[in-house]
């Protein structure tokens, strides 16, 4: 099997995945592979939201995601940049006791990533939501420190 | 003779000496001359004293009875019986030949007195009647032996040579003006034997020594009389006389004014011209490179000369070519053998291809006859063999390739270099083997280099060329070199010949007309003394036309030859038996095909499961490469058996072509003899292959696909075969009708990674691809064996279902809901965003492609505004629409797919669901599912499962479970592994479609070969590059 | 006369071979094969529910490093033998080792035994295809790991998104059974793997609790499961739970919820987890699972 097959030319070829991703997933999923670093990739999602209409609620997706307890996660997410939208994570635990956001309201400021250690198995609850309801596309990572 | 026939003979002579008026002086002295003709001088002495003893002893009996007259009676029906006896004894060991003689030598004796008593006569009668000679014979000799009168001579068994012709009525005249009296010549026309006889007083040499008067003397074959003065008499002009038209046939060749100029410019022949009729022989002579050759051909009517005629009997030989070429035989310097076969078998095969009519019976009369003519008969079951591993002798060869042309009777032949490589004796015997031929009224024209003395002679006429074509003599052999020493002002110009040993030397010829001038330390300059063109001229100028009488006769009709498919039938004969007779043909041909399907399967099975120790057919990766080799193998083979067979034939068909032979014949012989040895082939490799393999029940369909491609390759072999000119190219050509068929498989590169430029990567299979048989018959076994296994079998039909709704379901209808709302999302964020042109036509397309689907009828699923689908009218509505219809198609091929996927589950659990079930189950599953074909057949090793390739989608996932869409009745272009192919409005299985496609190519390629269009191709560039280079020269 | 008409002969013979060879018949067959929903009922599981309770599995990633964090020593005995996977003919066989297999190939990899790992991988390939959602690990997506492994750790970034996306794509296709076959097939294989591996003495008990903590997940997967309890294969596979179901009940669990705080590090938010979660579990308990838990999964590999 050759490793390396150069299509033969891409004005012509495209090439389609049935994957549901939405257009902006996957490009932006494998930069964000690269921020794992030394940590164990375990799940991911694929963000992408409109802008706030007005009197609206505040467009967001959430995802549910079991924790052990004992494992450190390490929980991260990136920004598509052609989009204004900058993306929030927020982790609930299953009583919806909100356990961390990553963005520190106070200072404005966002934190690009989360470490976790459990000390409670569950499941967990992730939302993603962009700041100020702007349109966004984003992808949230969730890899097991080691 | 034999000294019992010796004695016999004296006996004879002395029975018949003594009878009435008893023995005379002269008598005496002709046994006593025969004896010293026969034997040494103290030898004769004996003999003579044994027929005096004979005599004597008669006499002494016969003296005691003489006494009674009544008792005479008595003893000459005694010495009747005694002549019978000895007849008998003589008819025991001699031949009827030497009967002949013995016969003319017994009237000799009694002419010596010429003593004719009835007594004698009847005796002689006797011995005749024993000997076998028919009266006529008898009487015919009698005449010749005793009558010395012309008027008296004047019977057709007899010919006189003499000065004026005296009305004779029936036998045969030479004039001779300048001799003294008469020489009469006897045929006895039975055993074609000539007797001499002179009457009168010059001195006339017989071969070199001189011949008394009155006596008879044996005129044998190649024998030369030559009188005092004038011309010499040759056996030849002899038997010329008595053999005119012994078929009514009378054939004059007359060529003017040939010219011929080669492709390169340099002239090849210089205004020939001659005018020959039958019974002659006549020798084309010259340098190497002055043309005989070319003269030959021309004068045969295989190649055409620039400029003049030639004519047989009035007709032209180029303009008449069909009623002509049937009359006129080619024996060129090759052999034309058929080295398989034996002696017999080479003749019996011509035989039958000449003439239609003849019994076996017949024919093996007649092929006796020829063989003893050609003194071939005693090693007829010898097979010819090639001339490095000898057989049967040079001369032998040489009799035996004249012979083939002997048993068609031309009238007219053409030899080429008949002695080169021969020894002077076989030189011999094969030109009076020709010599003959000009006796049975053929006219022989022979290419000849350096003949010998006594060869030269036998010719009545020599033509000599030199360097550059030029014609410098016509005529009598034995003049030519007084002819250029008279030129030469060469002392004894006279004499052609050496007078005493009566040799004449050919080559002196040559060295007149070659001899060069020399500097004045008497080396030579390299220049000639005499032009080539000067001899020319003084010929031209020197020239005596001898009027021949030209024959204007109709030619004979000679379609005696067998019909088309009889032909057939001798060709493959002739065929079969040459290739069954070479044991290491017959052995590697047997041998190849399954040694190498051993090679092949046996290195290639092999056991997946390390920790396991059987084989599992499902588990061999290499089935694939398998059916990829079976193809390339069943091309090899079927090229390399065909590949030399017509090039090996060339010089046999060459020949072949003289005798009006059908070409489809022979070349349907060729190709059915091949195509059996191939299905032989087929069978052996197919049957090994696939049971060490354990490729189960495809045995007929493997085969077929093989022998077709074995088939395909017979006839492209028998092309390049035809085509090219040395065994060399033709392997060398090889690879290159080879190694793009592998290429172009489809099995080692894929056709969606190939050039662009050559139609890769598209829809269908590139069109370079389609011309190659090879994947005509991979796609073939592959499809075959993914679909018609018997695990497949159970499932296909569902499979199909289940991959197209799998595809619409996952890939297909998702793009195309991806367009849609690409666009939709666009309108949204700009007003009036037009949609992308190549969009909206794929869209156009696939929707119509959906609404004529074939499952319209069931889901009832029609998009009816697709006349909306174009670049104006496209608008945020319609493209709502389409969203909405695109919903449903998707909803209904995800239901199906579902629905189809559970029945399919269903099925197999139902099967699985006992555990003797399952076994059965996995036992199908693994003796006849290959996993890696079906990875290979189903394409997931693919980049893409689809490809849109501008205004289309192409399902590229699952190429075995697509039935191809054709648009047009005629079109059958499909993808890579479609299960079927669509013909004429019906689908035909990939297998049987493909075999058909195959055959057609056979059959294109058996066209191309019938009108030898790639030879033609070959020839117009080696023309062209011909022509090329002289316009380059230039 | 006769080899002028011989060349059309034939090639109208050849061409009546080929007509002569069509088959008309085989469409019919196949129309008979289509969807027809008067006949065929739907099963039906709330698509989102599915979603909710399948997500409840934990990812084997989670329970191979809990493993390698006990100090638990790699064992190829407990894999499922790749050469098994000719056995696997029914998409009940097939979905359920498709989750047996990815966590074997997630406990391969964690423990770095990178040379099984492709046949591991090619086999959960096999089987997806099998299962016709091969799309989830296509041509592309394998070339991606052969280029990318020396970077990331590409197995399980291919397995953990290739589960997921299929297994959404299989709720959403309404084809929920084999979704719910997957993940059930991945938490039997590592609880399995749990409760057999070799531990050091002082950390059986951490595992133990892990194990424990498996009761809430096999409620839900019974509450899935119960939904296809009539169709032949699931019958067994539900009754077997059950009976497992029956051991988990003597392990208690309690949770205490505190406010966790939070710590900034360079740039990351290091959470602290001040609650608790206690389990309750005897080694009894534990041993009747794992012998439970082995039989099923017995069963499950064939």
């Amino acid at each position: 099997m050759k490793k390396h097959y150069i299509l033969l030319s891409l004005i012509f070829l495209f090439a389609f995945s049935g994957m549901s991703f939405s257009q902006c997933g996957e490009p932006l999923l494998n930069i964000c592979h690269g921020k794992i670093e030394n940590a164990r990739f375990l799940r991911s999602w694929p963000i992408q939201l409109p802008k706030q209409a007005r009197g609206e609620t505040l467009p967001q997706v959430s995802f549910k995601m079991p924790l052990t307890s004992g494992n450190t996660y390490k929980i991260f997410a990136c920004n598509d940049g052609d989009l204004p939208g900058k993306v929030i994570i927020s982790i609930r635990n299953q009583n919806d006791d909100l356990v961390v956001t990553s963005f520190v309201i106070e200072q404005a400021r966002h934190i690009p990533v989360i470490m976790f250690p459990v000390a409670m198995s569950g499941i967990y609850t992730f939302s993603f939501y962009f700041e100020n309801g702007e349109e966004g596309c984003a992808v949230g990572v969730v890899a097991i420190a080691e | 003779m034999s000294e019992e026939i010796l004695k016999a003979l004296m006996q004879l002579f002395a029975l018949i000496a003594k009878q009435d008026v008893g023995i005379s002086e002269k008598e005496r002295n002709f046994v006593e001359n025969f004896l010293k003709q026969q034997l040494n001088e103290s030898t004769v002495k004996e003999y003579l004293a044994l027929f005096d003893g004979f005599i004597s002893s008669d006499r002494e009996k016969n003296s005691e009875n003489t006494i009674e007259s009544g008792e005479h009676r008595l003893t000459s029906v005694k010495d009747s019986v005694k002549t019978l006896g000895i007849a008998k004894k003589i008819n025991r060991t001699l031949t009827q030949k030497q009967k002949i003689v013995v016969l003319v030598r017994l009237f000799e004796l009694i002419n010596s007195d010429k003593n004719f008593t009835p007594q004698r006569m009847a005796m002689i009668d006797t011995a005749a009647d024993v000997f076998n000679i028919t009266r006529e014979e008898q009487l015919a000799i009698s005449t010749f032996v005793i009558q010395n009168d012309s008027n008296k001579a004047d019977i057709p068994e007899i010919l006189i040579i003499g000065c004026k012709n005296a009305f004779l009525e029936h036998s045969h005249f030479i004039h001779s003006p300048q001799l003294d009296g008469k020489i009469f010549i006897l045929r006895i026309k039975s055993v074609d034997l000539y007797f001499l006889k002179y009457k009168g007083d010059d001195e006339v040499l017989l071969n070199g020594l001189p011949v008394k008067s009155n006596r008879v003397y044996l005129f044998a074959n190649g024998s030369v009389i030559k009188p005092a003065k004038g011309k010499p008499v040759f056996y030849t002009d002899v038997a010329a006389r008595f053999i005119t038209d012994p078929t009514g046939l009378h054939i004059t060749l007359r060529a003017e004014n040939i010219y011929l100029t080669f492709p390169n410019g340099t002239v090849g022949l210089q205004d020939i011209n001659l005018e020959e009729t039958t019974g002659k022989m006549m020798a084309i002579m010259g340098s190497s490179g002055s043309g005989k050759t070319t003269l030959l051909n021309i004068l045969s009517g295989i190649q055409t000369p620039a400029r003049g005629n030639v004519f047989v009997n009035g007709k032209d030989l180029y303009e008449q070519k069909d009623l002509i070429k049937g009359i006129i035989g080619y024996i060129p310097q090759d052999d034309l053998l058929i080295e398989e076969l034996t002696v017999w078998e080479n003749l019996y095969y011509s035989t039958k291809l000449v003439y239609k009519n003849l019994s076996s019976e017949q024919i093996t009369e007649k092929l006796e006859k020829v063989l003893i003519s050609l003194g071939l008969f005693h090693i007829k079951d010898l097979k010819v063999g090639n001339p490095l591993d000898k057989r049967i002798s040079g001369g032998q060869r040489k009799r035996l390739n004249i012979g083939l042309e002997l048993i068609r009777e031309p009238s007219v032949l053409f030899v080429d270099e008949p002695t080169s490589g021969l020894s002077s004796r076989d030189s011999e015997n094969v030109m009076e083997l020709l010599k003959e031929l000009t006796i049975k009224g053929k006219l022989v024209f022979v290419v000849i280099h350096q003949p010998s003395s006594e060869i030269f002679k036998m010719f009545d006429k020599v033509l000599i060329l030199d360097e550059g074509g030029y014609q410098i003599y016509y005529g009598n052999p034995v003049e030519a070199p007084i002819y250029f020493k008279r030129i030469d002002n060469q002392i004894n110009s006279d004499i052609g010949e050496c007078p005493r040993c009566g040799n004449v030397n050919p080559e002196s010829i040559f060295s007149i007309v070659e001899s060069q001038i020399v500097d004045e330390y008497g080396r030579s300059t390299g220049k000639r003394k005499v032009q080539p063109w000067e001899w020319a001229n003084f010929f031209k100028k020197t020239q005596k036309t001898e009027l021949i009488k030209e024959s204007f006769r109709e030619l004979p009709d000679t379609s005696a030859k067998p019909g088309w498919l009889k032909q057939i039938s001798v060709f493959f004969g002739r065929d079969l038996k040459s290739k069954l007779s070479n044991r290491q043909y017959i052995l590697l041909n047997l041998f190849e095909a399954p040694v190498l399907a051993m090679l092949l399967a046996f290195v290639i099975r092999y056991i997946e499961d390390p920790s396991s120790g059987s084989y599992i057919f499902r588990e061999n990766d290499n089935i694939m490469p398998y059916l990829f080799m079976c193809t390339i193998v069943a091309l090899f083979i079927g090229l390399i058996v065909s590949a030399e067979e017509i090039f090996k034939d060339r010089k046999i068909l060459k020949r072949e072509s003289f005798l009006n032979l059908s070409r489809s014949s022979y070349l349907y012989s060729k190709v059915s003899i091949l195509f059996i040895i191939s299905a032989i082939q087929a069978l052996l490799f197919v049957w090994v292959g696939n049971s060490i393999l354990e490729i189960e029940g495809m045995f007929f369909e493997y085969w077929l696909v093989f022998f077709s491609v074995a088939a395909f390759a017979n006839v492209l072999g028998l092309n390049i075969s035809s085509a090219f000119n040395s065994a060399v190219t033709i392997y060398i050509l090889i690879p290159f009708l080879i190694i793009p068929q592998m290429v172009l498989t489809g099995a080692m590169f894929s056709f969606d990674k190939i050039n662009r430029g050559l139609g890769g990567g598209s829809e269908k299979v590139p069109v370079i691809a389609e011309i190659m048989p090879s994947r005509w018959a991979f796609e073939a076994l592959a499809v075959n064996q993914f679909v018609n296994n018997e695990y497949e079998k159970q499932f296909y039909t569902m499979r199909q279902l289940e991959s197209v709704f799998n595809y619409k379901n996952v890939y297909y209808i998702p793009e195309l809901k991806g367009i849609i709302e690409q666009y939709i999302s666009n309108t949204n964020r700009a007003e009036k965003f037009p949609i992308d042109p190549l969009d909206i036509e794929l869209l156009y397309h696939e929707v119509q492609k959906e609404n004529n689907s074939e499952y319209v009828s069931f889901h009832n699923i029609v998009f009816n505004d697709s006349d909306k689908l174009n670049i104006n009218d496209f608008n945020l509505e319609v493209a709502n629409d389409l969203k909405l219809y695109l919903d449903d198609l998707h909803e209904f091929y995800r239901q199906n797919f579902n629905s189809i996927n559970r029945r399919i589950d269903n099925l197999i659990s139902e099967k699985t669901s006992s555990p003797e079930g399952r076994q059965s189950y996995q036992s199908i599953y693994d003796m006849h599912y290959n996993t890696y074909l079906a990875r290979f057949a189903k394409n997931t090793m693919a980049p893409l499962p689809m490809v849109r390739l501008n205004n289309k989608l192409i399902q590229k996932i699952d190429p075995i479970y697509l039935n191809p869409q054709n648009n047009s009745y005629l079109d059958f272009r499909a993808h890579f592994l479609a299960p079927v192919k669509n013909f004429m409005g019906g689908q035909v299985p990939t297998l049987y479609f493909n075999v058909g496609v195959i055959w057609i190519f056979t059959i294109l390629a058996f066209a191309t070969l019938y009108f030898n269009a790639l030879k033609r191709l070959v020839d117009y560039f080696e023309e062209y590059s011909i022509l090329k280079r002289k316009n380059n020269k230039n | 006369m006769k080899k002028k008409t011989t060349l059309p002969l034939i090639l109208a013979l050849v061409a009546g071979l080929i007509i002569s060879g069509c088959q008309q018949n085989k469409r019919q067959e196949a129309t008979d094969l289509l969807y027809d929903s008067k006949k065929e009922g739907e099963l039906f599981l709330h698509m989102d529910m599915v979603k909710e309770m399948i997500s409840s599995v934990s990812n084997p990633v989670e329970m191979s490093s809990l493993l390698q964090k006990a100090g638990v020593i790699y064992s190829q005995d407990l894999l499922n033998p790749a050469g098994n996977i000719d056995d696997y003919n029914t998409n009940f066989q097939r979905a359920l080792n498709l989750g047996v297999y990815g966590t074997n190939l997630v406990y391969m990899n964690i423990y770095d035994r990178t040379l099984s790992t492709l046949r591991y991988l090619s086999n959960v390939r096999q089987l997806a295809a099998d299962l016709r959602i091969e799309q989830f690990f296509d041509y592309e997506t394998l070339n991606r790991l052969s280029e990318s492994s020396r970077n990331i750790d590409s197995v399980l970034f291919i397995t953990n998104t290739g589960f997921d996306n299929m297994s959404r794509y299989l709720i959403e296709q309404d084809r929920s059974n084999i979704a719910i076959l997957i993940s059930t097939g991945t938490w039997i294989e590592s609880l399995y793997i749990a409760t057999h591996v070799q531990t050091i003495p002082g950390n059986r008990d951490y595992i133990n609790m892990r194990i424990g903590e498996q009761k809430k997940v096999l409620d839900n997967l019974l509450l899935l499961l119960y939904a296809y309890r009539e169709e032949p294969d699931f019958n067994w596979l539900f009754e077997d739970l059950m009976d497992l179901k029956k051991i988990f009940e003597d392990v208690k669990i309690s949770y205490v919820y505190a406010e966790p705080t939070m710590q900034e590090l360079n740039g990351v938010l290091i959470v602290i987890d001040n609650s608790m979660s206690e389990v309750i579990i005897s080694d009894n308990t534990i041993e009747k699972i794992a012998n439970k838990v082995a039989e099923i999964r017995t069963r499950v590999i064939g």
